[in-house]
């Protein structure tokens, strides 16, 4: 068995098993969201699709696997998934790579700073705490779609439940699932889906105070160029005052992170992404990213690590604090 | 030599979105690819048009190393699905080859 197919088989096996790709505690999943007297349900929901809480798992988890990439003991990956289906595999790795508290209470607080934008913005949403579903982005991507349909088919129930009607996604990746992928392959269901971003900029949010600083802009693909993304946090970013540049590469443009192939490619994934985060350093010594996975491999992947921002990192300083 | 497998297409071609016919080999789609794909889609797609299941198999890693990042599609003159072709090859080997 190749490496490609024992790593995209632990993905799927752990999908059938547990609906979920890495092993996460229920409690990291919401604990975001703890002190924040969020509705359950709602019409209107927020839909983290996990990937904020994943990341500071995934930052441990790809030094481990980069580590290993080389090293005879990958030779014994097909063995994993034969491990995998007796023992929590996945689980076994959280004692191998153990976040970090700081990358988890940044994630965390990602989470709270969108919460509280759309908050400000007018928009009353609710959240659907340990019912929510990871969406399934590894294994669509890597062609395997059939186990999807019936997490679309529990979602869309979940979702019926609690009598959502509209779902803001706080990555690209939930967002693009949420919007296209699952209604192709479920036509039933049909939600109104759009990313925060989207709804910060139709709700015309105004600014607290004014910031003065250059930021350079780096847009997800997914955003971007699959979901055509572009203006809106151009908008919001002039709006605070923000005087943004773009690298060479940008928009329509924009160069990949590297992030997609981090699980199977780690080495490859973190060329692409070093390439790209001195691009974009070259333009200022901030950078905005607007996608969970983008902000951890372009941090990553270069020496200036405090250079690169959430964009709700950058949006509370002007819209949500005083001057 | 090169076996050929005739129904390869139709295994590949589940949906509609699987239109590598319409690539007509202009290379313009590698230009700036992050990746530097040595197997440039239109070659991985010329592959699978001549059923030349092998050659696509010894290419695995390349089929999924791709980013899925739509670079490629942005600049094809001839709007071919670029990124869904290759998911959709993804999908044949994992199901037929890679045992998942
Ligand atoms: S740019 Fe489009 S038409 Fe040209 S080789 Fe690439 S896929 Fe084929
Ligand atoms: S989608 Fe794949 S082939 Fe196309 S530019 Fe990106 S990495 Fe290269």
């Amino acid at each position: 068995m190749s490496k490609v197919g024992a790593v995209l088989g632990i993905l799927n096996d752990n999908f059938e098993k547990r609906k979920t790709v890495f092993s996460v505690s229920e409690k990291s999943l919401t604990s975001w969201a703890k002190d924040l007297d969020i509705k359950r349900g709602t019409e209107t929901i927020i839909y983290t699709g996990h990937m904020y809480q994943l990341m500071p798992i995934t930052k441990s988890a790809t030094t481990l696997y980069e580590n290993l990439e080389d090293s005879p003991l990958m030779k014994l990956a097909p063995v994993g998934r034969i491990v995998n289906k007796f023992v929590n595999l996945s689980s076994m790795s959280k004692y191998a790579a153990k976040p970090e508290r700081n990358e988890v209470e940044r994630s965390e607080r990602c989470l709270q700073n969108i919460y509280k934008l759309l908050k400000y913005a007018g928009v009353e949403a609710g959240y659907l705490y340990e019912d929510e579903l990871y969406v399934g982005t590894l294994l669509y991507d890597n062609g395997i779609d059939e186990p999807l349909i019936n997490q679309a088919k529990t979602l869309n129930k979940i979702l019926k439940d609690n009598n959502v009607k509209n779902i803001i996604t706080v990555d690209p990746h939930t967002t693009h699932m949420l919007r296209r992928v699952y209604k192709k392959i479920l036509p039933e269901f049909n939600y109104e889906v759009k990313n925060y971003i989207e709804v910060l900029y139709e709700n015309k949010i105004k600014p607290q105070n004014k910031l003065d600083m250059t930021v350079a802009i780096h847009d997800s693909c997914v955003l971007a160029r699959y979901e055509e993304i572009i203006e809106e946090p151009r908008v919001l970013l002039k709006n605070a005052g923000i005087n943004y540049v773009e690298p060479e590469l940008s928009r329509k443009l924009t160069h990949c992170c590297g992030g997609p192939i981090e699980s199977l490619f780690p080495k490859k994934a973190k060329e692409i992404a070093s390439k790209r985060a001195n691009d974009l350093l070259s333009c200022s010594n901030i950078v905005t990213t607007m996608c969970p996975i983008c902000l951890l491999n372009l941090k990553e992947s270069s020496p200036s690590k405090d250079s690169f921002l959430d964009l709700s990192e950058i949006l509370v300083k002007s819209y949500l604090q005083n001057s | 030599m090169i076996k050929v497998n005739s129904g390869l297409i139709d295994k590949i071609k589940i949906s509609e979105d699987f239109n590598a016919s319409a690539c007509f080999n202009c290379g313009t789609c590698s230009a700036l690819c992050p990746v530097g794909f040595d197997i440039l889609p239109r070659k991985l797609f010329r592959y699978v048009l001549l059923g030349e299941e092998e050659k696509i198999l010894e290419s695995t890693d390349q089929v999924f190393s791709c980013l899925l990042c739509r670079m490629c599609e942005e600049q094809c003159p001839h709007e071919v699905n670029i990124t869904e072709n290759i998911r959709l090859i993804r999908n044949y080997l994992a199901k037929s080859k890679l045992g998942v």
